[in-house]
């Protein structure tokens, strides 16, 4: 193994990496907007819209997202009346075909964690914002949604790492992103090894930020659960712990 | 105070048409069980009305119905003259949000915001329901907060509360809104026998005040003490009701003596 080669390539990569960037925060932002509404709904006591939004749900979730993406990329263009409306010049390119995809496949999964998270709001809470006069749609804009958020945050952490990765699949309908970039590498190269261990360790690292940045989000929200006098965080109760035990040997 | 007579009239008074409150013929239904069989009540201005009943006799029920948690299958609600009725209507939620403002309703297991502190949970709806500023509803909250005592809690989150501060906070949140009327649903069932003091020297502190008051409890002794008016509920009906006085002392149904000495009996009174 070259491990000049890795260093060399990681800059080449650069311009692929921004793609599965932008790809992704635009998915996750797109597929929140998307389960926002669809979660409540599906929350909601109406079986029309809880069963209608079920079936999405289970169509994007029950499905391959490559076969997703295929689906939308090749099957749109040989349906005629697409391909005669205003909607074919968005559909005839890849980055439209998968963006719209992912946001979907996001969307749908998303709506589900978050309908989790909605449900185990406790109903007393719910009640007591019924009972002090609050409408339906102050419930949901200050108690449900912020309480339901809280406890759908890890689970959605997952999923917006889950969307990171699934991002390569855009490789397969022609676009540069950071796969895609690191196949072109590799086909140049002929050194596999290095050029995927190069995107790994970028995919590597954005998984890390994104586990970072929700990781701080999480315990910024958890502050009502920590037990009362011990509202520092864990890190710096352990550094104050070693301080003491230091402190301690150092005293004869 | 005025009830059902007994033809099963119900003739207002002059004075109970602007009471606070009043119910007529309230019937609440579960599917085939009828858990409230035509309750009618009159609260004037100042009453405290202890609700007393065995568990399952309609007690909550009865609260519940009164600010529409639950829907009422049938009867009136007249709240300071205004009759109230839900319907599917937007308007017909308006008016019940409206009404729900103008009612306090402390719950058994305090159901504050976990995710919000002491103040937030506090000044939370009279700022969005009432549209005061928050530096108003700030100053507000704190004054309630040392009137139940806990002024150095405002910070805190529920989670880091005994039972009993929990339920404080819970009536400063329902005194926030300046309700007409304070409903509490067993207030100290879901407590610590040691914390139940504290909760009710701060119900009998509102009860002095001359708030009007409707309290579900199994606390006999605190009825006895603190209401003008006690409702005996058996079966969805009222058993028996009238001045604690008497009632305690000269109790004419069966069933009200049962539950007396079954409450009294072990206490040795």
């Amino acid at each position: 193994m070259n491990l000049h080669l890795i260093v060399d390539v990681l800059p080449l990569l650069l311009e692929g990496m921004l793609l599965t960037a932008q790809l992704t925060a635009a998915s996750v932002a797109i597929g929140l907007l998307i389960a926002v509404p669809l979660a409540l709904l599906r929350t909601s006591p109406s079986f029309v819209f809880s069963y209608t939004i079920l079936l999405y749900t289970f169509v994007f979730r029950g499905t391959p997202l490559l076969v997703q993406l295929f689906l939308i990329y090749y099957g749109a263009g040989q349906l005629e009346w697409i391909r005669s409306s205003a909607a074919w010049s968005i559909l005839r390119e890849p980055y439209w075909c998968a963006l719209i995809t992912f946001s979907l496949n996001n969307g749908a999964y998303t709506t589900e964690i978050l309908r989790g998270g909605i449900r185990a709001v406790p109903s007393g809470e719910i009640e007591a914002a019924k009972a002090l006069g609050m409408s339906y749609a102050l419930r949901i804009r200050r108690i449900v949604l912020p309480a339901g958020f809280r406890l759908a945050l890890p689970a959605y952490a997952n999923e917006v790492v889950l969307m990171l990765k699934a991002s390569s699949l855009a490789s397969t309908i022609t676009l540069m992103e950071m796969t895609g970039t690191a196949r072109k590498i590799v086909a140049q190269t002929f050194s596999p090894y290095e050029v995927f261990i190069a995107a790994a360790l970028i995919y590597l690292g954005f998984t890390f930020l994104i586990v970072h940045v929700f990781g701080r989000l999480e315990r910024h929200m958890a502050k009502h659960q920590q037990r009362a006098g011990l509202k520092n965080n864990s890190r710096s109760r352990v550094r104050a712990a070693a301080k003491i035990s230091a402190a301690q040997k150092v005293a004869p | 105070m005025h009830t059902q007579s007994d033809n099963g009239q119900f003739q207002p008074l002059i004075s109970d048409i602007n009471a606070p409150l009043r119910v007529k013929n309230l019937k609440k239904r579960f599917g085939t069980l009828e858990v409230l069989k035509g309750i009618s009540m009159t609260a004037q201005r100042g009453d405290v009305i202890s609700i007393l009943g065995s568990s399952g006799s309609g007690k909550s029920t009865f609260l519940r119905c009164l600010n529409f948690l639950e829907e009422p299958t049938e009867g009136e609600i007249w709240i300071s003259g205004r009759r109230v009725r839900k319907g599917g209507s937007l308007a017909g939620y308006q008016a019940v949000n409206a009404l729900r403002a103008r009612l306090g309703m402390v719950f058994q297991h305090f159901n504050l915001w976990s995710c919000k502190t002491v103040l937030e949970n506090i000044i939370e709806a009279p700022i969005h329901v009432l549209g005061i500023s928050k530096r108003e509803a700030c100053l507000r909250a704190e004054e309630l907060l040392v009137k139940v005592g806990l002024a150095d809690k405002r910070n805190d989150y529920p989670a880091h509360l005994s039972g009993g501060q929990q339920q404080r906070v819970a009536i400063a949140r329902a005194l926030a809104m300046q309700p007409e009327i304070l409903l509490f649903d067993e207030p100290t069932s879901a407590l610590d026998p040691e914390l139940v003091g504290e909760v009710l020297k701060v119900i009998r502190a509102l009860a002095d005040e001359g708030r009007t008051m409707l309290i579900a409890t199994h606390e006999l002794g605190f009825a006895r003490q603190v209401s003008n008016h006690i409702v005996f509920l058996h079966q969805g009906r009222i058993e028996e009701e009238g001045n604690p006085g008497k009632l305690f002392s000269e109790p004419s149904s069966p069933r009200f003596k049962q539950f007396l000495s079954a409450h009294f009996g072990e206490r040795g009174q």
